[in-house]
């Protein structure tokens, strides 16, 4: 484990998170004619919500309290697994830990529904769990698929360059597709649904609890978005070297972050809330998309492609 | 051809149809008696084709010792509005319940028998409507024995009797309000949800219930009840006092001036656009798509500058009172008024073209909150639910009031019974509303603006009609000797339209619930006017543990 690119990774996590969803508010606000909040709104939101008593629902029991919590771990230990800014990540061969904790998150926020006891929060974390269902084999087969492709399973800067254009491409956009339903945002925000089910599990989470859940939120969003980076890397730095490597590397990741915002806020403004069936038919598609990338990155070296 | 619809009925009932007679105009009266009523309210609604505009019991107990229970139907295509009137002495507080034959009386006959204290025989489910779970049950507050400052003696509040499907226990409940992001108003929907399937819905009302027509009978006079009727609802205020001013209007027998009459109607149509576009807002909001809540709104705020520049309000014009309107409009704000018209149109459209192109927000809305023809109808209801449904009516075309005899403009009519029918409906009758107002703007005549009533009889019956936004907004009134009204009924659209929400939601799913309410654009203020209700009994109910059942994902 290198300790400098994980202090690296989680102060700088834990200050940016909240302010890329604060950029992704005012994006959104722009695009539908509104001034929209100040880029620190999401940073005054979660500072309010820890200065606010904690309330427990009768129904819910030590699952409710854990919940919030297992959700900020599981969100910053994905940043033990991958590099954001530093040229080398913390951990090395991190990529299957880091498949396995954006699975495991998804569930979490399903459980955080059915653990309030409130029926709508029992809907919200159904649907997750099926939203999750639909979308995660997508996303397991984009990284796997990614990480065959560069012939590497750490999730750093390091790369070789890659194996075959063609299915890195593909790869590259079934996991962008998969990040709209991933961030929890519209067209995909079924399991939260305000105007249907009111906040699904999030509707009896309130004060510290409700903060710890969203700076989670925010935490895993911004580590979803920081892997385009990756994709973008490999395309271009290979034979980069010395300082202007680094800054490359810091240019890369925030153009990665400014774009995958763009694209949610995009997606937001554009789009009604999906419904659970046309989700899925959704992204039966991008299953098709994420599995023939898998198939060619397999396929790559043997056929030359 | 046209039909005589008081010919007919006297010729399938010719006994048991005591007298006929015609009020004024279009409204006739035909009086029978008591155990004849379920019949021929039968054979009038169901086979004749009426739609059942209000129904209205009056206590008569200081004058003629008896209950006045009137029907009041409307047959849109002949332009013929008949009140059938009977009565029940003193003693007998009962009449025969029309529901089980005719659906749509169901609330009418329950808010009967709680405000006055008539019993519907035969009603299928006679439960509370309006009033608070505490309330007791022998206290009748539109009884005039009945004063404002009574004492009510509280009684142990029983829980409110909600109909449940009978495989129930397999459903999980659902709580649907009172209290719902969605709807944003104080209503009450039960679903028995079977995962996210809804297999049952039932509803509850009354947690706006305010008691106006009391207030109106006892406190106000003839001049400030048009103020307190624009507050029926916030959003169609004007239709609401313009129903009010016509029905007191027809029974003085006096027209206000050209002039009035024309401003009126501008008043009536800005109203229509503000409502249509807050609507295509809200309902975008619904599916998730915001983006079309902030571009109607800027849009819409639009019409409430112009309505400011008109009448001095942006919301709540204050405008419409007996005899004519308070407010003349001005030569240099007549041309401003015309410019911002021509703005919002080319707004709307522009936007209304985006929006209806976008895919997910087509499919959230085409198929979904079906409701047919056939149930429009046997359900009365009312406005752009049912001509979303096929059912041609328009009290603007067909009964034609003020100026809109002379205007020229269409009534937007969808066969779909979906959602998107209604709201293709809503945005299509928000073009006609735009081509009215500057058809009003542009030709409005010269002269005075209000004429003073004299004179108005006592004892007169009176129904006003007036297409609001949301449906037919009628008004039954019966005018009194002190200044003031004997009986004020105020039926708004939603009155009409909620009930038949259950027949929608049945079989939807639980996404699909806040959009197919909302298609109704449901007003609750509006549907409950009338005693300060006691909102902690609905919220403590839902948020009791048998409602929040919880169960293992």
């Amino acid at each position: 484990m290198n300790i400098l690119p994980l202090v690296v990774n989680l102060t700088l996590a834990i200050l940016i998170a909240p302010l890329l969803d604060g950029l992704r508010r005012k994006i959104t606000a722009r695009l539908q004619n509104r001034v929209g909040p100040p880029v620190t709104q999401s940073w005054h939101d979660v500072l309010k919500l820890f200065s606010k008593e904690v309330i427990l629902p009768e129904a819910g029991g030590i699952l409710f309290v854990m919940v919030p919590v297992l959700t900020l771990v599981l969100s910053l230990a994905m940043f033990a697994t991958m590099s954001t800014v530093t040229a080398q990540a913390p951990m090395v061969e991190g990529g299957i830990i880091f498949i396995e904790l954006v699975v495991l998150s998804a569930f979490t926020f399903a459980i955080a529904g059915s653990a309030s006891g409130n029926p709508y929060g029992v809907v919200g974390g159904s649907r997750e769990v099926i939203l999750a269902t639909i979308v995660e084999p997508s996303m397991i087969a984009s990284l796997v698929s990614f990480v065959m492709l560069r012939g590497s399973t750490t999730l750093d800067y390091s790369a070789r360059g890659y194996v075959s254009l063609i299915p890195l491409l593909m790869s590259g956009l079934a996991y962008l597709l998969c990040l709209l339903a991933e961030s929890g945002r519209t067209p995909f925000d079924l399991a939260e649904a305000e105007s249907e089910i009111t906040g699904g599990p999030l509707i009896e989470f309130s004060g510290p609890s409700l903060a710890t859940l969203k700076l989670g939120q925010y935490l895993r969003n911004l580590a979803l978005c920081s892997i385009p980076a990756l994709y973008i890397s490999v395309l271009i730095l290979p034979g980069l070297e010395g300082v202007g490597y680094s800054v490359i590397v810091l240019i890369v990741y925030l153009v990665s972050l400014i774009l995958c915002t763009l694209m949610l806020s995009l997606a937001e403004s554009l789009n009604a809330r999906f419904r659970l069936l046309e989700a899925s038919r959704f992204y039966g598609f991008v299953l098709i998309l994420s599995a023939f990338s898998l198939i060619l990155a397999y396929l790559a070296p043997t056929l030359g492609l | 051809m046209e039909r005589n619809i008081v010919e007919e009925i006297r010729g399938r009932f010719p006994k048991e149809v005591t007298a006929t007679s015609n009020l004024r105009g279009d409204i006739w009266l035909v009086e029978l008696r008591k155990e004849h009523l379920p019949a021929v309210i039968e054979y009038a609604h169901n086979t004749l084709g009426g739609n059942l505009l209000t129904m209205v019991a009056t206590d008569r107990v200081d004058t003629e010792d008896d209950y006045l229970i009137d029907y009041v139907l409307g047959w849109y295509r002949q332009g013929q509005i008949i009140v059938f009137r009977t009565t029940a002495r003193r003693g007998d507080e009962s009449f025969t319940s029309v529901t089980p034959m005719v659906p749509c009386a169901d609330w009418y006959e329950r808010e009967t028998k709680e405000q006055l204290g008539l019993m519907p025989v035969g009603h299928p489910n006679p439960r509370k409507l309006l009033m608070a779970d505490d309330w007791p049950d022998d206290v009748f507050p539109m009884r005039k024995g009945f004063k404002l400052d009574t004492q009510i003696p509280t009684k142990e509040r029983s829980s409110f009797p909600f109909e449940a499907p009978e495989d129930a226990p397999m459903f999980n409940v659902i709580p649907y309000g009172p209290y719902h992001f969605a709807i944003h108003e104080p209503i009450y929907f039960r679903f028995h949800a079977d995962g996210e399937r809804i297999r049952g819905v039932d509803l509850r009302a009354g947690f706006n219930y305010r008691g106006l027509e009391k207030i109106a009978e006892t406190r106000l006079t003839y001049e400030t009840i048009p103020f307190m009727a624009e507050r029926v609802c916030g959003i169609c205020g004007s239709a609401h006092a313009e129903a009010y001013s016509r029905a007191l209007e027809g029974a003085a027998s006096i027209e206000p001036p050209e002039r009035a009459k024309w401003i009126r109607v501008a008043m009536l149509e800005m109203e229509r656009i503000h409502s249509h576009l807050l609507w295509l807002g809200v309902a975008s909001h619904m599916v998730g798509f915001d983006t079309g809540l902030m571009q109607f709104w800027r849009v819409r705020d639009k019409v409430m500058s112009l309505a400011e520049l008109l009448t001095g309000n942006r919301k709540l014009y204050g405008m419409i009172v007996p005899g004519g309107v308070r407010r003349d409009i001005r030569e240099d704000k007549r041309k401003v008024a015309l410019k911002v018209v021509q703005e919002v149109q080319t707004e709307y459209e522009e936007l209304l073209s985006a929006v209806l192109d976008l895919d997910t927000l087509k499919r959230r809305i085409s198929g979904v909150g079906h409701l047919s023809n056939e149930e429009a109808r046997r359900h009365s209801v009312t406005g752009p639910m049912a001509r979303g449904s096929g059912v041609d009516m328009d009290v603007r075309r067909d009964f034609p009031y003020e100026a809109y005899g002379s205007l020229e403009f269409k009534t937007p009519v969808e066969p779909g019974g979906d959602v998107l029918a209604r709201t293709l409906i809503r945005a299509n009758d928000t073009l006609e509303s735009i081509k009215i107002m500057r058809q009003v703007l542009e030709g409005i005549p010269g002269g005075s603006v209000h004429k003073p009533i004299d004179y108005i009889p006592p004892d007169v019956t009176s129904v006003g009609l007036v297409e609001g936004p949301r449906g037919t907004d009628a008004h039954y009134l019966i005018t009194g000797r002190d200044n003031t009204v004997y009986r004020w009924r105020v039926r708004a659209p939603t009155y009409a339209n909620l009930p038949a929400a259950k027949l929608m939601l049945e079989g939807e799913t639980l996404a699909d619930a806040s959009i197919i309410i909302g298609s109704i654009d449901p007003c609750i203020s509006c549907a409950e006017r009338i005693v300060i209700v006691n909102m902690k009994s609905g919220v403590e109910k839902v948020v009791s543990g048998e409602d929040l059942g919880r169960r293992p994902i």
